[in-house]
């Protein structure tokens, strides 16, 4: 189907009519810290000054914390699955290139999750292409870009006073097709993307992942994990703001034999994340942990489903309390002796 | 989600009683399709999951047994203060198996030190019950002592049998053993474990695990001949949750079982 056209300032239009079908609008919007995705009540849509949300959109499909089964004595019982249909607008491709990731473990591997997979069906994902990377952004050099369509149900493209709107997926051409506006010329469309191929260009990259991937295994034993790992504080900041990063640990709340399993957000940079249950833990050191992160991210997410699962949004740069940086750990690891 | 099932007997296996079989028959529907090597996920609501080598062979029909020791961990304090009629929950059958097709024909070698011998016990079974798909069954097991063995009236009948050779040995002896005394590196180096058309399955503490794999490689065995069962912390059981990797590879889907051929390729991390 053909791209949709609308004007900037019909954007309010658009989501009037997304609310009207059904779907619980959320958009990006000035929080106490940065920028967070809340309900849209109306109005323009203010993005001046957005990059990304603080918080990236995991939270959306993977809940920090959820109970998926309750429990009365001997009985369980699985959580329904969520219903309710979502459009995310302003969502930027670095998230959705993320959740096409977690995508692979949690409905891919084998087991499909079925609270993921329902939220993932029921959620809209709009992604907003980049036209000022922040500093801390490195997505060209890991794979992604400010136009990457990966993950996304909707291209959104700036174009002057226009907005472009191309489906990439067929929930997103589902959702288009309702939509009554304007088409876009493929000459438009084009232009349009050809503006973000630009921004693109002007992004430098970091390394060159192919050279520094087998680098960073070989040199597992490093001393200059320890190096990079030094300051860290085990504090999981990275993991939490991290879109890709998807571990989790599981508890039984509850008393007098009724409550509920709930699963919530864990970070392999915590010491407990893997300790046994003999007080044996292979991940004892913090830069054992740190090295994980990374490896998983570069090396061993790489081998199994030939992606990183770093998509280069910058957060956990942003994040960390004692400035402990990636790309810093990549390129002095992989550059190691 | 858990499958609902009922506690129908348990056996105290050590004389310690930090090791009990727990015998569990599902509460509605089939025994599941399982191979020795696999694991489940026990559930106790209130308590949570801990994954437990199926230690029961499905040749032994309708019932599951897992052997658990008591580390103090939430549930397993909880499992071990079960009486039978409790209902537990199972989610599996978890992981891959131990490699029956490479072991069809093959001397099959079983070599294992202290509680780690559940699924050894399994895959014994297993091979008593289709005898005649495999050639010579030899089981070296070891314990600290002659009350830490685990299933011992089997072990007696297995001393008897003619179907396998079992050298049984404990680190010390106590008044009643008249056995054998002495490490399992020891005893494998002694009966000069061959090499020839085997598979060798070692189980055990990491510190016999160690000195028992050089003896091994003087006796001419390969790593690719090797296999061992691995523990890892896990929550999921379906590689989803994150924490049970060695490298890229998931203990949970990808093990437990390993060979060391495998192993050598992965970091030294577990």
């Amino acid at each position: 189907m053909a791209a949709v056209k609308v004007k900037r300032n019909e954007l309010p239009k658009l989501l009037e009519g997304a609310k009207a079908a059904g779907y619980d609008v959320f958009a990006p919007a000035r929080a106490a810290e940065g920028w967070a995705f809340a309900p849209y009540e109306g109005g323009d849509v203010d993005l001046d000054g957005y990059l990304l949300t603080t918080a990236s959109v995991k939270g959306f499909v993977l809940p920090q914390l959820e109970a998926f089964l309750s429990y009365d004595n001997d009985d369980g019982r699985l959580a329904a699955a969520p219903e309710g249909k979502r459009l995310l607008v302003g969502v930027r491709p670095c998230d959705a290139r993320a959740l096409a990731l977690v995508d692979k473990v949690y409905l891919d591997r084998g087991f499909r999750d079925p609270l993921y997979l329902a939220r993932r069906d029921n959620t809209v994902l709009v992604v907003w292409a980049c036209g000022r990377p922040a500093p801390t952004c490195f997505c060209t050099s890991v794979g992604g870009g400010p136009g990457d369509a990966t993950g996304a149900d909707v291209m959104a493209y700036e174009a002057g006073d226009d907005l472009l709107l191309e489906a990439s997926s067929a929930k997103g051409e589902g959702f288009l097709k309702a939509v009554k506006f304007g088409e876009a010329s493929d000459a438009e469309l084009d232009e349009a993307k050809a503006t973000y191929a630009k921004v693109a260009e002007a992004m430098t990259p970091l390394w060159d992942l192919e050279a520094a991937r087998p680098k960073l295994y070989e040199n597992f034993e490093a001393e200059a994990w320890e190096e990079v790992a030094s300051r860290c504080v085990s504090c999981g900041a990275c993991t939490f703001v991290c879109p890709s990063c998807h571990c989790f640990d599981v508890v039984d709340e509850g008393k007098h034999g009724r409550g509920r399993r709930v699963r919530f957000w864990d970070a392999c940079t915590q010491s407990p994340f893997t300790l046994h249950a003999s007080g044996h833990n292979p991940r004892e050191r913090k830069a054992q942990r740190y090295r994980q992160r990374v490896l998983h991210k570069f090396y061993y997410f790489h081998d199994n489903w030939g992606e990183n699962l770093c998509v280069g949004c910058g957060r956990c740069v942003v994040a960390c309390p004692v400035n402990v940086d990636i790309r810093e750990a990549v390129s002095l690891v992989a550059g190691a002796d | 989600m858990p499958v609902p099932a009922t506690l129908e007997r348990v056996v105290v296996e050590t004389t310690a009683a930090d090791l009990k079989s727990f015998y569990l028959k599902f509460k509605d529907g089939p025994r599941w399709d399982y191979l020795p090597g696999q694991f489940a996920e026990l559930s106790l609501y209130g308590y949570g999951e801990s994954p437990i080598g199926i230690a029961s062979s499905p040749t032994e029909g309708e019932e599951l047994t897992f052997t658990v020791f008591n580390t103090e961990g939430k549930v397993t304090r909880a499992l071990h203060r079960l009486a039978p009629g409790a209902a537990v929950g199972l989610r599996g059958p978890l992981g891959n198996t131990w490699p029956l097709e490479e072991l069809r024909g093959k001397n099959v070698t079983v070599i294992g030190g202290g509680f780690a011998f559940t699924t050894q016990r399994s895959l014994i079974k297993y091979v008593l019950a289709n005898r005649k798909d495999f050639a010579d069954l030899t089981v070296v097991y070891g314990a600290r002592s002659p009350g830490a063995l685990l299933y011992k009236p089997e072990l007696a009948e297995w001393e008897k049998s003619p179907e396998l050779t079992l050298h049984l040995t404990v680190d010390k002896g106590d008044e009643t053993w008249t056995g054998r005394e002495g490490f399992v590196p020891t005893v494998v180096e002694e009966e000069k474990l061959p090499p020839d058309d085997a598979i060798a399955l070692i189980c055990g503490p990491p510190i016999m695990i160690k000195f028992t794999l050089p003896v091994m490689d003087k006796l001419g065995w390969k790593p690719e001949q090797i296999y061992t069962s691995l523990e890892m912390r896990m929550k999921c059981g379906v590689g989803m949750c994150g924490r049970c990797n060695i490298g890229p590879k998931y203990v949970c889907v990808d093990g437990p079982v390993f060979s060391f051929a495998e192993l050598s390729k992965l970091p030294q991390e577990y």
